[in-house]
């Protein structure tokens, strides 16, 4: 055993250890096999998908697709990745064998790497407890809807296990004429969060800037690369 | 993307080339040969192969809610 | 066999064949004891940092517990504390996530990694009062990121959601006790270098290098989109494949043999095991991106070393089996061996099922949905949490010189996490494999899949009370055997180095209880 090695006496044998008994070729191997992976699956993608660019979308070039989001796009789109909405709503469509993406009307198309150019960070998403978001603009482009659905979900979605976010939204006193940006309709609210007689429910900037975004996710753009939409 | 596959694939063969040649090398050098010598590595005199060194959950009779362990005497 | 030493004025001259014998007891009897010193002062060695570690680690894994019910009630009852901003299920959750993976398992498996070092090396641990302050380091940051979380500043990058003050921190930490472990390393007395070390040494490489890489690529630089995910998801399979696997690992090849008293079964396919993991593992990340934008060769690569990694789960399945082949009883009395061969037999399910779940044909219905979560589970709390409950069990006492102070409490524990996992882990499989079939089934309404996957979630918060409950259960252990109740343990432990050298004088008496109980132990 290993006793007459710790007591300091030469060992009884002369035996030979295997290269599995020494740090340099187990470290250099396992530097280099974890080097391989960064190299296919991180550096790989970079180099080939990394320089896409934004497509002109108008004759001469006027108009292009994506677009980045800013200002107010960006500040929602914060608000978006703060709250965590990831991690119930993906935003990315499958090709058509693969899963009901489009089927379900999520999408005209697949979406591409050129559709999220300037995600940063990225939000494809690994979960729907949720719908997919990749569209959501083009499919509910009522701000007052996305108000209301975000101030109690099960209001315009009966069944729906999404959390209220009325912590983004403020209870205001009526002074003069109430505000144009206020919540109108109240059903399937239940009483005790509808607002008092005399007082108001409004999106706060983050809310606005939240519903903002939603609106601006339209990713049915046509892409050559994509193939043509699917009918 | 000729060029990509031309790299993949040559990237891919020279792996496997190297993975194989250093497999044979492993064995002719006898790097699989008395390998069960480090298994026994942690053993020593005070838990030799052969004696078990946990059993937290045996010796009913000791009082019901105490573990005892081998390397405990009995005092 | 004579246990004690012979007094000098023996009376009368003995037979030369029985002093013969006699000497030879004796100079066993002084080889037991010297190597029964040699094992305690190493542990010795490390019980400052060692400790510090899994306290820090039971802490968080009582914090993460929680965040773990919050969020799973969330699911199923959205009303359930929703008017605070901080409470919202999507704050909660990756404040679940990263305190169970940075603080929980990884200080878990820090402790576990730095303990098996000294151990296997049979040298002290280098720098144990700096590692102990990396400690400090590596929780002051995590619960400034864990606040981070809940106050809105996660970066909602799956597995990197702490915040950019939080991530310096626990990497500067884990450099600190990547230099410990190689400098103990380097001044091994142990000629072998065993399984286990391959195993840790190769973590303790894997782990900084590749936090700080993705972190660095992830925030500082001006990458954007797609590409971003392929780093994400190549970082938090690795954080599973090349961190929290390797040392589970490490602790099974270690553990296994060590408990039962037989060597591993066959050592060769333990080298094939290990350099098949190193080389397929580190590819995975790929299979969490099926379907979505990124190039197709990617995916395919991904799903090809998903399926590989077959081989070193085989090999490391096989290795175990056949070592504890007739020793099964053993299971019986010892709270490690239960917790550990759990864990193992959960690894060897969990990447089977991983390997499956990569093929397209299967990952059509399962991806986006509960099911990944219950796979998720499978491998950090039946792989990686029991393997670590199984190394505390095992490791504490031989640090505080203290007995678990009782053993039903140890079964208990035992008994809720076993059937909490399990629970959790049917609850959803079922239902997502449910959710999956239906999402792809564009006919069914969206709201009649989430009606139908409530009883899972409902499922899976008793599950979390289980586990929870159990969690507690084991910090009360574990502090009273940090606060000295529970049998003393005996024998050959100088667990106490001071008080031994004071007492070097009896050194000559205290084989007698140590023999004593080497002799007890034999089977």
């Amino acid at each position: 055993m290993s006793d007459h090695h710790a007591n300091g006496s030469a060992p009884a044998t002369s035996e030979r250890l295997s290269l599995m008994n020494y740090a340099p070729p187990i470290v250099l191997g396992v530097a280099l096999t974890f080097l391989s992976s960064w190299l296919g699956l991180v550096l790989a993608p970079l180099v080939q998908i990394g320089d896409q660019g934004p497509i002109p979308t108008l004759e001469g070039g006027l108009d292009q697709y994506p677009n980045p989001s800013v200002g107010r796009l960006e500040l929602g789109r914060q608000v978006y990745i703060e709250n965590g909405c990831l991690y119930c709503h993906s935003q990315q469509i499958r090709p058509e064998p693969f899963g009901a993406d489009i089927a379900r009307g999520w999408g005209p198309r697949r979406t591409t790497p050129t559709d999220y150019i300037y995600d940063k960070p990225h939000l494809l998403g690994t979960s729907r407890t949720g719908p997919d978001l990749t569209n959501i603009g083009a499919r509910q482009p009522s701000a007052e809807w996305h108000h209301r659905h975000l101030y109690w979900p099960p209001s315009t979605s009966p069944g729906s296990i999404m959390p209220s976010f009325r912590f983004l939204y403020e209870t205001r006193k009526i002074v003069g004429e109430p505000s144009d940006r206020r919540i109108v309709d109240f059903e399937g609210v239940p009483e005790h969060l509808q607002p008092p007689p005399g007082y108001q429910i409004v999106p706060s900037e983050k809310a606005t800037a939240l519903v903002a975004y939603l609106i601006s996710l339209d990713r049915t753009q046509d892409l050559p690369v994509a193939g043509a939409p699917t009918p | 993307m000729t060029l990509y596959v031309a790299v993949v694939l040559g990237g891919a063969a020279a792996f496997c080339g190297v993975a194989a040649l250093a497999l044979a090398w492993a064995f002719r050098t006898g790097q699989f040969g008395d390998l069960q010598a480090g298994a026994r590595s942690i053993f020593d005199e005070a838990e030799p192969i052969g004696s078990t060194t946990d059993d937290g959950f045996a010796s009913p009779t000791s009082s019901a809610d105490s573990s005892s362990s081998s390397s405990r005497s009995r005092s | 066999m004579s246990l004690t030493v012979s007094p000098p004025g023996r009376s009368g001259p003995a037979p030369l064949s029985e002093r013969a014998a006699a000497s030879r007891t004796e100079f066993q009897d002084e080889q037991r004891l010297r190597a029964a010193r040699r094992t305690a002062a190493i542990d010795a060695s490390t019980r400052l940092p060692v400790l510090v570690y899994f306290a820090s680690a039971l802490f968080w894994l009582i914090m993460g517990s929680v965040l773990a019910i919050l969020a799973s009630i969330k699911l199923h009852a959205p009303w359930f504390f929703d008017e605070a901003s901080w409470l919202t299920f999507g704050r909660v959750r990756p404040a679940h996530l990263n305190t169970m993976a940075y603080g929980w398992a990884s200080m878990g498996s820090v402790a576990t990694a730095l303990w098996l070092t000294a151990r296997l090396t049979r040298a002290p641990l280098a720098y144990p009062r700096l590692v102990a302050g990396s400690a400090i380091l590596w929780n002051l940051g995590l619960l400034a990121g864990a606040i981070g979380i809940l106050t809105g500043s996660s970066t909602s990058v799956e597995w990197l959601e702490l915040p950019p003050w939080s991530a310096p921190p626990i990497a500067a930490a884990f450099v600190i006790v990547s230099v410990s472990a190689f400098v103990t390393f380097a001044r091994r007395t142990e000629k072998h270098v065993y399984v286990s070390l391959w195993y840790i040494l190769a973590a303790v490489l894997w782990f900084p290098w590749l936090y700080t890489a993705a972190n660095l690529m992830m925030f500082s630089q001006p990458v954007s989109g797609v590409p971003l995910a392929t780093l994400n998801w190549w970082y938090a399979h690795n954080a599973l494949g090349l961190w929290f696997t390797p040392v589970g690992l490490a602790a099974a090849y270690y553990l296994i043999p060590k408990v039962i008293g037989r060597p591993i079964y066959s050592y060769a396919l333990s080298v094939i095991g290990f350099w098949s993991l190193a080389l397929f593992y580190n590819w995975n990340g790929g299979h969490h991106l099926i379907g979505g934008p990124v190039p197709a060769w990617l995916v395919t690569v991904s799903i090809v070393a998903s399926v590989s990694m077959i081989i070193p789960v085989i090999a490391v399945a096989i290795n175990h089996h056949m070592t504890m082949t007739s020793h099964f009883s053993v299971l019986k009395r010892s709270p490690t061996l239960r917790f550990v061969v759990f864990a193992a037999v959960a690894y060897t399910l969990t990447s089977l099922q991983g390997s499956m779940e990569a093929l397209r044909e299967v990952n059509r219905i399962t991806h986006f949905t509960h099911y990944t979560i219950g796979h998720a589970h499978l491998g950090l709390y039946g792989f990686v949490t029991m393997m670590l409950f199984g190394t505390m069990y095992y490791a504490v006492p031989r640090l505080t010189g203290r007995e678990w102070a009782s053993a039903t409490a140890a079964r208990l524990h035992f008994w809720t996490c076993a059937l909490g996992v399990v629970l959790y882990v049917g609850a959803l499989s079922i239902g997502g494999w449910i959710q999956g079939m239906m999402l792809n089934d564009a006919e069914t309404p969206f709201m009649k899949i989430v009606e139908t996957t409530i009883p899972y979630l409902q499922a899976r918060s008793v599950a979390g009370g289980l586990m929870t409950t159990g969690h507690v259960i084991f910090l009360g252990l574990f502090i009273m055997n940090l606060t000295g109740f529970g049998p003393r343990r005996q024998g050959p432990l100088t667990w106490d180095e001071r008080a031994d050298s004071a007492h070097r004088g009896h050194q000559l008496t205290r084989p007698s209880s140590s023999s004593m109980s080497l002799k007890e132990t034999r089977v």
